[in-house]
């Protein structure tokens, strides 16, 4: 494929179990906290951890159907944070060439889980439910164009877990095609019951607060929240995008490729697009999701593209697996990560795993960061890997 | 740009293919897609939308080498016969089913056919509401411009559950094999840059329920393909933000001069 240029990411907000903001995140990173707890009050028969939202969202601000769902909500919670740079880009580029990019994979399923509840319970179903508005997949996009105006294409990247990466593709591909001169992109996703007894279904939830690349982990936690960015092909940045590789493992519906070619494929990929070469890239934020399978796979891949020196950390022991919002909230932590010239540690690794041949950052400290490469992997072998750089 | 259209596909139910679409000699069936792509085994585990899908994937790169093309699927509301089965367990209190848990997601036919061609490539999955299918090419457009050699778009959409949407629409799947080569008269027909607030096509002559169903702009776009008709196809036929794009039928190069 042919190189990407980089683009400028001029503002960007996240939320997650780490607190209402990114100066929350990075606070959780710096201190080394966890936002995960025992997920006591949701009602499972099993133990989990799992990284809710420590704080209560806004009310929706209209009756409008697609603006209830939890989903909604914490799209308009960080919109709020982004008001100044929309403004701008709106007065400057004009509405219709403002494009919206989101990944989620849950979308409204706290709302539709619920609905169906009443449905069973009374016969009907509640009657501020609305499938299209909110169940579905667009519903989020919908959302997004009434709180902002925007009015350039928009869609939902739905492939699971890797979904809030590739929406970075999409907006690289759209700014290149020259549809849009802005995008707002990212990725939302709520907990519900349906991923929570899913995962466990599947023997990969955690009964603890999960363990990435630590020898004794079993397995995932799973968080919620999100992360919204305002992407331009030029502008002030914070960061740059330097590109998005994306691949397939061709092996597995629900289990990586054991010896992570497909992964391996997609951080080559993003390197060659990107025109940078693995010694330019100072840090991995990986997938780490904590299972063995993940975890051992993940790290041949990043040993065989980046060799076994590169700091590697998963920040998932702070917020948990976002699924679909995955790839955006730790988008956001590299941002982070590369204005403050941080490398967190990989929360839950000090029993490291000796076994993986990478180099797991237990502690954090002050480096020097140029790059940062994310890797988001999912259900259907579907593989992102994102190249973020300092201005 | 102009994008190529090397193939096209369709399914709905009692339209097994575009011999049967052009035909007009529907079958009265509701039998679920061949999906031949798919080993048995698989094919049974899979929800009726990926075998759909799967089954116009199929279709559409029967004469492409199938581990290397990359891919774009496309559907407004995804998964829904899944999470009727999942809604069902959950209210029993039952262990969910990992086999229907992993195939609830949007990427499920996208996982499905990358593990049985072995096709490493690039692949996505998208839902835009009523501008699905647009997007869907919006995105096959970009991939081509940023240099994929070919790029397989296939839309479909199955009906809500009944107890959670009032929505009544009949099952289908439509998809085309495209390439931003230029034109040499091999192509079946050239795609014109999309569009915003396009004048739509009249499709009365589409039933009610495949019309009503999100994913029709694919269906209207293949058949004007199939028919060899040179129009504007309004591919947000229900709203949305009325995407469009012109088909135009290849022309046979000019003779060399003498």
């Amino acid at each position: 494929m042919d190189r990407a240029p980089p683009i400028a990411v001029v503002d960007f907000a996240a939320v997650s179990a780490c607190g209402p903001t990114r100066e929350d995140l990075a606070a959780a990173l710096l201190g080394g906290r966890s936002g995960l707890r025992n997920a006591d009050d949701f009602g499972l028969p099993f133990a989990t951890a799992v990284g809710a939202l420590p704080f209560d969202l806004p009310a929706p601000t209209s009756d409008l159907p697609c603006l209830q769902p939890r989903i909604a909500r914490m799209v308009a919670h960080l919109l709020a944070s982004l008001e100044t740079p929309l403004s701008r880009a709106r007065r400057g580029f004009g509405d219709r060439r403002i494009g919206i990019a989101l990944g989620t994979s849950n979308a409204g399923m706290p709302e539709t889980e619920s609905a169906d509840r009443h449905r069973r319970a009374t016969g009907a179903l509640p009657l501020t439910y609305d499938f299209a508005a909110q169940h579905a997949y667009d519903g989020v996009v919908m959302a997004t164009r009434e709180l902002t105006g925007i009015a350039g294409p928009g869609l939902v990247v739905s492939t699971a877990c890797s979904s809030g990466a590739k929406a970075f593709a999409v907006a690289e591909r759209w700014l290149r095609l020259g549809v849009v001169d802005a995008v707002l992109v990212g990725g939302v996703d709520p907990l519900c019951q349906m991923t929570l007894r899913g995962f466990h279904g599947l023997g990969v939830l955690s009964s603890t607060a999960c363990r990435p690349f630590a020898a004794g982990r079993d397995g995932i936690s799973i968080g919620e929240g999100g992360a919204l960015f305002l992407l331009q092909r030029q502008g002030t940045a914070m960061a740059h995008v330097c590109g998005v590789g994306e691949s397939s493992d061709a092996h597995h519906q629900s289990a990586p490729h054991p010896e992570g070619e497909g992964a391996a494929l997609a951080m080559q990929r993003v390197l060659d697009r990107s025109g940078l070469r693995s010694s330019d890239v100072d840090h991995i934020n990986a997938h780490g999701t904590a299972t063995p399978l993940n975890d051992a796979a993940e790290a041949k891949a990043i040993a065989q593209v980046f060799g076994n020196e590169v700091p590697v950390v998963s920040t998932k022991g702070y917020t948990g697996h976002l699924l679909g919002a995955a790839g955006a909230v730790e988008a956001a932590i590299a941002i982070v990560c590369l204005r403050d010239q941080f490398l967190p540690a990989s929360l839950g690794a000090q029993d490291g795993d000796a076994t993986l041949g990478i180099s797991i950052n237990t502690h954090s400290r002050q480096t020097r960061l140029r790059a940062i490469a994310s890797n988001s992997f999912a259900f259907g072998g579907n593989n992102a890997c994102v190249i973020l750089g300092a201005p | 740009m102009k994008l190529r259209v090397l193939a096209v596909g369709v399914w709905l139910p009692g339209v097994a293919d575009n011999a049967v679409w052009l035909s007009g000699a529907h079958m009265d069936t509701q039998a679920p897609p061949a999906a031949a792509l798919l080993p048995p085994m698989t094919r049974r585990r899979c929800s009726a939308l990926t075998r759909a899908l799967a089954d116009v994937f199929g279709q559409v790169t029967a004469a492409t080498d199938r581990a290397q093309v990359c891919s774009v699927f496309a559907s407004a509301y995804g998964e829904t016969g899944v999470l009727a089965e999942l809604l069902e367990q959950l209210a029993l209190g039952e262990d969910l089913s990992p086999i229907r848990f992993s195939g609830s997601v949007h990427n499920s036919a996208a996982g499905q056919v990358s593990i049985v061609c072995g096709n490493r490539a690039l692949t996505t999955s998208i839902a835009a509401g009523r501008d699905t299918v647009a997007l869907a090419l919006l995105e096959a457009q970009g991939l081509l411009r940023d240099g994929v050699a070919q790029v397989a778009v296939v839309c479909g959409d199955v009906q809500p559950p009944t107890g959670l949407s009032s929505e009544r629409f009949s099952p289908l799947a439509a998809g085309l094999l495209l390439d931003a080569a230029p034109s040499n008269g091999d192509e079946l027909a050239l795609l014109a840059d999309l569009m915003e607030d396009a004048m739509l096509a009249d499709a009365a002559s589409l039933p009610e329920a495949v019309w009503a169903n999100p994913c029709c702009g694919a269906l209207l776009l293949a058949d004007t393909v199939l028919r060899q008709r040179s129009l504007r196809i309004g591919l947000s036929p229900h709203g949305g933000q009325g995407w469009g794009v012109d088909v135009t039928l290849a022309m046979p190069p000019p003779p060399e001069a003498a």
